[in-house]
């Protein structure tokens, strides 16, 4: 008995003293980057060690994995033991990270010349109920992709003319593939269910979302998702099973994909795979009545309400999101400034163009926290659209739709 | 572990509604299949463009099978023969051999079924390109597997993924040193096999075993003073995944500090229940078995509020911690049944002698209880080796993942999901549990059921 | 004996006999209990001390005292109650489930009759900053821009509602609770006794608290019931049981044939098929993802060299279950056929030769001999094995992440969902994310459920019997 209780206190004392602890005159950082952006974050933080802003701190690094970051720092930062800082998050958490009551509001830490020179939608995008809650830094949207060799001649102007083009292009048998995207994936999908008049969020008369206005079974949002599934059934596009995202990549990066939906995170392996790309926009589906708009998407860096140091942590904010910094983050992982004057610098980036014209159209994700009891349904209504040729998509829609307002409601 | 002193009675004769019932089922799962065919038929829309479909396959896969049978029935004949040769006297069944025969073919397939997601990691991990699978079917120049696709194409081959693992590890001089004494370890098990092997493979003199022991004892002994001695210093690399080596250590630390402590915890606990009986016993088993019902995936936020009223969150020991409530029940079960299957009657003779209760489990019991100790660990090191759901909430920083988190990181980025890594990570990653279980196999196979055939 | 019947003991002091009946059993509990409880918190106020004294100190000596603090009460306590020794062999297995099972457990339980989740955490609200002034010694004034409307109240006048106040220097540390009374125009009033208010207070945050609910969670539960709880607990039992029964099936029959001593290369055969149980899960599942992708993946490949059509695996409901159960298969046959090896080697070779002698087929053999001798070292393996899939969220939640989309089923209860991970969705996943309270809810009720479970399947297996020997 007393040999074990020795040993147990014995273990729990070695392997304790292996934890970390936690000191003062530190920053704790988290951060989603990795590799090559991981290294180049490491270094903004060095550099900013020795700015007399940092007043001596010291920053450590903590890489977390984007899909986990939300969670913990919900569960930890309260306690105390959060980071003091996050970049970046999406600014679609904003909202349920603000209710957590774990983000200090930013508004008194932008400066006027700053709040100038970002997109105004990028500022939108972290403004939950009248506060900005983090620091835009890049945005990102989906456009397409599309490969020159294939497709000498660009993205076609018209919808008629763009489905020729891709049904001329597609050849299952030779795996050659005119156009491909996760059409089971929303995100990627709402461009078109904007085009055709469907939204996620209606808006109040102030402007802020009205969480009881979803217009995600409306007219527009069943002729998208028929639309979506046409691509599938009726002009043969995206045969089953070629959804998959790495099959879609790998499909791309061998050259048999022409024209490809996908976000500006693919672009690093495009260009190492030295692929001849041009970047645009799906032209306006038959039928639709607005052009493609997708999903906007604007990531950020937000700081710990709890934070025990927030002066140096709120410079090493605007440190990070200088001019300077955007653009050499875009140069080292082609992530898009949303700082005017950084795109005004980089100029002619067929990249920085491309997507910057799609971000541009993009609407910000709603970044209330309704919006995650949206992409449950709405992705399973669309996964059964897109699985037989005969689905009722209206009624579908509308059954996700219930399971949405039911889910909101409930609180 | 006692064999019955009376032989089994066995009845000559099947009941009928034996054969019924036996019957029965094999009509219930025929139907069943025939309603998945017809169903199946019913859901598929036709051949896929990413699947190569041989001209006349239905037709070679049934001239295939006719040959395969055929092959079979000849070889056995010939096998027969051989048999009748080679014996003078008595008869070798054409049917027993075909029977045999039969069986390594239907070995064969199983073989087939289990090692090839194994395969398809391996080759994947040397892909630098990041695919499990790839999209797109090869050229016609390709053999018919290959260009099919069923086995990956292994053009293109590198290192890359390997190296992402190591990329910026440090690893001082005197480390080194380590991992070659462990290798000599492993040296040493080959050459006790290689002589056993020689030696017809019987039983082995003591002095070979010994060998034995002591060579698999520096080999672990080593690995894990390579891996304990291991610094956060080390690790000058950037990414998550140069971080590996350092994933391993943690779950070297937390898995074996847990498995000792569920060793520690279920043979005392286990030996009471087997061998005391006082008031709660039954109460207190019931208890055993019943908590560990409890969904504790559905409790983390507790184990975490738990772990973090101790101080020990972002810590290897807070692991452990988690770890070790969730074991007790099973070893202890398994425990309790392993002593109830020793006989009794040593301790009463030593309890006659005036040894106390306490000094007949230790001199006794726990001498003769080897194997089973290193079982139960076994299975806590296994079990936790690659956990990663209350991993996850308890630690954040890469510094102080388990191989569990690790290689789900990989899996899970959003967009880009580094698969190529994760097979990396992934071979090395399984190699020590597959080196685990191949030199504990005795000790897997007995263990389980080690309690269950109490007399 | 003489004792007994000079002065009846019911508590056995000094005796080595325990205590008997019902509340021989109860006091020797209720004693085990009091003893720890006792060293908890002896060990508590060691700590509580400790830390006073050094802040560094991290809570984790709280373990060591209270180990510490056990060893004297145990040495006592065995004078006064000889018979207690039986329980100190369970003692450090007790206490480490307590700590570490029992009270998370307990924990969980309380949440479930709360609303605690990510936003209702008694933790102010950022969304709800307001700047203040203190003017009167309960009276605090809103000042610059600032609206009574961005406090959000609760109830109508923010009465009784929990805000915080903190001052600008402060900021970082949270602040202090204050009930309000009322709010009215921009003057917020507090509640009366609560002390002095520091005049440097300049925001206040209204604190979303956790509320206790009662039932709540539980009729939200039931309240889909049809649409989520019954159709998963019908699959979760199905999979459960089939799986069990497929795995054991295969294993026996591997482990069968390769027990023939007669068969060259068993133990290349066996050392290969252990393969499978040996690689971590984590890896072989997220393989087997891969494999099992309709047009792309390795298996409808090989059947389409047969000319077969590509199946559906992971897509379709049905086939999705299918899938599920053949990777499970992959999974978990090795184990089976190892527990079927050891199982075996128990029986002695003289019983098949004396069957074989009477003239028994290979097959009447097996019928009659192996079958019925393993049946006892099986019955707690198949038992174990079938609770261990009762709640094997780990191959739902990687295989299918309880996937596809089925129509009329909800997004949090799909196809493959099986209780635990049907469990984890409406918990953790959606907007709710992190319902700690609902998650208390619904482990209640899987605990429940699975408990049910396995009384019959025990009762049915004779372990309450076995136990009770």
């Amino acid at each position: 008995m007393k040999k074990v209780a020795a040993a147990v206190a014995a273990l729990s004392l070695a392997l304790a003293a292996g934890a970390t602890v936690q000191g003062q005159g530190k920053l704790v950082i988290w951060t989603d980057f990795a590799t090559e952006e991981l290294k180049w974050f490491s270094a903004a933080a060095d550099a900013f060690e020795k700015t007399p802003q940092a007043k001596g701190a010291k920053l450590e690094i903590v890489a977390v994995p984007l899909g986990e970051n939300r969670d913990k720092f919900i569960q930890s930062a309260p306690k105390g033991e959060g980071p003091d800082l996050i970049a970046t998050i999406p600014h679609d958490q904003i909202g349920q990270l603000a209710s957590a009551g774990v983000l200090e509001p930013m508004d008194k830490y932008l400066t006027v010349a700053f709040k100038a020179d970002v997109a105004d939608s990028s500022l939108d995008a972290f403004n939950y109920k009248g506060r900005t809650f983090g620091i835009p830094m890049w945005g990102e949207a989906v456009a397409l992709i599309y490969n020159k060799k294939l497709l000498p001649g660009g993205i076609p102007k018209t919808w008629d003319e763009f489905i020729k083009v891709a049904q001329s292009l597609t050849n299952a048998e030779k795996q050659q593939f005119g156009y491909l995207s996760p059409i089971g994936i929303q995100y990627h999908q709402h461009g078109y269910y904007r085009a055709f008049g469907g939204y996620v969020f209606g808006k109040n008369k102030d402007g802020s979302l009205n969480i009881n206005d979803i217009g995600l079974a409306n007219a527009g949002s069943v002729k998208a998702a028929q639309m979506l599934a046409d691509m599938r059934f009726k002009w043969k596009l995206i045969p089953e099973g070629a959804e998959d995202d790495q099959l879609q990549t790998d499909l791309f990066l061998k050259g048999n994909l022409a024209m490809w939906l996908n976000g500006p995170w693919k672009m690093a392996d495009i260009k190492k795979a030295k692929i001849d790309y041009g970047i645009g926009l799906p032209p306006r589906p038959t039928g639709a009545t607005q052009d493609f708009q997708p999903f906007l998407g604007v990531r950020g860096v937000v700081m710990n309400a709890y934070s025990k140091q927030k002066g140096v942590t709120s410079e090493f904010a605007k440190f990070l999101v200088s001019n300077a910094n955007q653009i050499s983050l875009n140069k080292i992982g082609g992530r898009l400034p949303i700082s005017k004057s950084a795109v005004r610098q980089l100029g002619k980036d067929p990249v920085a163009a491309g997507f910057g014209a799609a971000i541009a159209k993009g609407i910000p994700m709603p970044n209330i926290p309704e919006m995650g009891q949206v992409w449950g349904p709405w992705g399973d209504a669309q996964n059964l659209i897109i699985k037989s040729a005969n689905a009722n998509a209206a009624d579908l829609l509308a059954k996700g739709v219930d399971q949405i307002k039911a889910a909101i409601n409930k609180k | 572990m006692s064999s019955p002193s009376t032989p089994m009675q066995y009845e000559q004769r099947t009941p009928v509604w034996r054969v019924v019932l036996n019957w029965s089922i094999v009509a219930g799962v025929l139907i069943a299949l025939f309603f998945l065919w017809r169903d199946l038929s019913s859901r598929v829309k036709g051949k896929s463009f990413a699947i190569l479909y041989p001209e006349n396959a239905a037709l070679n896969t049934l001239f295939g099978l006719v040959a395969i049978v055929g092959l079979v029935c000849l070889t056995s004949y010939i096998g027969k023969m051989i048999g009748q040769a080679a014996r003078k006297h008595g008869k070798v069944s054409y049917l027993s051999v075909l029977n045999d025969q039969l069986t390594h073919v239907f070995f064969w397939f199983v073989i087939l079924f289990s090692l090839y997601p194994i395969f398809y990691v391996v080759s994947a991990s040397f892909d630098p390109l990041n695919r499990l699978t790839q999209a797109t079917l090869g050229t016609s120049e390709e053999p018919l597997l290959i260009r099919s696709r069923v086995l990956p194409s292994l053009e293109g081959l590198s290192f890359a993924n390997y190296a992402k693992l190591f990329d910026g590890v440090i690893i001082y001089q005197w480390q080194w040193l380590l991992l070659v004494i462990s290798a000599i370890g492993v040296l040493g098990i080959g050459v006790v096999w290689a002589i056993v092997q020689q030696n017809g493979g019987g039983r082995a003199d003591p002095n070979i075993n010994r060998a034995r022991v002591i060579s698999t004892w520096v080999a672990i002994l080593g690995v894990f003073a390579f891996f304990g001695t291991l610094t956060i210093d080390q690790f000058t690399g950037f990414s998550n995944s140069s971080k590996f080596l350092l994933w391993i250590r943690n779950t070297f630390l937390v898995s074996g500090a847990t498995g000792v402590l569920t060793v520690l915890l279920c043979t005392t606990t286990g030996y009471g229940l087997a061998r005391l009986r006082f008031p709660g016993r039954f109460e207190f088993l019931m208890f055993l078995i019943f908590i560990q019902m409890f969904p504790a995936l559905l409790g983390l936020v507790a184990m975490y509020e738990l772990v973090y009223r101790l101080g020990l969150t972002e810590s290897l020991p807070g692991l452990v911690i988690a770890y070790t409530g969730g074991a007790v029940s099973f070893g202890t079960w398994i425990y309790k049944g392993y002593v109830e299957s020793l006989p009794a009657s040593l301790e009463e003779a030593a309890l006659v002698d005036g040894c106390t209760r306490w000094t007949a489990f230790t001199k006794i019991v726990l001498p003769l209880s080897g194997p089973m100790m290193v079982f139960i660990f076994l299975m806590q090191f296994v079990g936790t080796y690659t956990e990663f759901l209350t991993a996850n909430v308890l630690v954040t920083g890469a510094q102080n993942w388990n191989v569990g988190v690790g290689l789900r990181s990989f899996a899970t980025g959003q967009f880009s999901v580094e698969y190529g890594t994760f097979a990396a990570a992934a071979v090395l990653g399984a190699i020590p549990i597959v080196l685990l279980y191949y030199s504990f196999q005795q000790v897997f196979i007995s263990g389980n059921t080690a309690g269950g055939e109490k007399g | 004996m003489a004792m007994m019947t000079a002065k009846p003991d019911y508590f056995g002091i000094g005796s080595n006999k325990p205590p008997e009946g019902g509340a021989g059993v109860a006091f020797a509990i209720g004693l085990v209990l009091g003893i720890c409880a006792l060293g908890l918190l002896i060990g508590t106020i060691l700590t509580s001390a400790v830390i006073a004294a050094f802040p560094s100190v991290k809570a984790w000596i709280l373990l060591i005292f209270v180990v510490v603090a056990l060893i004297p009460l145990l040495l006592i306590a065995i004078r006064i109650f000889p018979w207690l020794i039986s329980w100190y062999y369970m003692l450090p297995a007790i206490i480490c489930l307590l700590a570490f099972t029992v009270y998370p457990i307990i924990m969980t339980f309380g949440y479930a009759f709360t609303n605690f989740n990510a936003q209702n955490n008694d933790r102010p609200d950022s969304t709800t900053e307001v700047s203040i002034k203190v003017t009167g010694a309960n009276t605090l004034e809103l000042t610059g821009d600032s609206k009574l409307e961005t406090l959000a109240c609760r109830q109508p006048g923010c009465v009784n509602e929990p805000i915080e106040l903190r001052s600008d220097a402060e900021l970082g540390r949270p602040g202090k609770t204050y009930y309000a009374l009322k709010a009215e125009g921009n003057i917020i009033t507090l509640a009366p006794n609560q002390g002095v208010l520091p005049t440097d207070y300049t925001r206040v945050r209204r604190i979303n608290p956790v509320a206790n609910i009662g039932f709540g969670n539980f009729t939200e539960i039931f309240s889909k019931s049809s649409k989520q709880l019954y159709p998963v607990l019908i699959w979760t039992v199905v999979f459960a049981l089939s799986t069990t029964l497929i795995n054991v099936i295969v294993g026996l029959l591997l482990g069968i044939l390769l027990n023939n001593k007669r068969l060259k290369f068993r133990n290349f055969y066996r050392s290969i098929l252990i393969l499978p149980w040996a690689v971590p899960g984590v890896i072989s599942i997220q393989l087997w993802v891969a494999l099992l992708n309709q047009n792309f993946g390795g298996l409808n490949r090989l059947l389409g060299l047969f000319g077969g059509l590509p199946i559906p695996w992971l897509t379709d409901p049905l086939w999705a279950k299918i899938a599920i159960l053949l990777v499970n298969l992959w999974l978990g046959f090795p184990y089976m056929m190892t527990a079927t090896l050891g199982a075996l080697s128990a029986i002695s070779d003289e019983l098949y030769e004396a069957a074989e002698m009477d003239g028994a087929t290979k097959l009447e053999q097996v019928q009659f001999i192996t079958l019925p001798m393993l049946q006892a070292a099986f019955t707690p393996i198949v038992l174990a094995t079938f609770a261990y899939n009762f709640n094997n969220f780990g191959i739902i939640y990687l295989l299918t992440r309880g996937g596809p989309a089925e129509e009329g089923r909800e997004s949090t209860a799909q196809a493959t969902d099986i209780l635990l991970s049907w469990g984890f969705n409406t918990a953790f996943t959606g907007a709710g994310a992190q319902a700690y309270g609902l998650a208390g809810a619904v482990s209640v009720i899987v605990g429940i459920l699975t408990v049910i479970i396995s009384i019959f399947n025990f009762r049915a297996a004779g372990v309450f019997k076995e136990a009770r020997k």
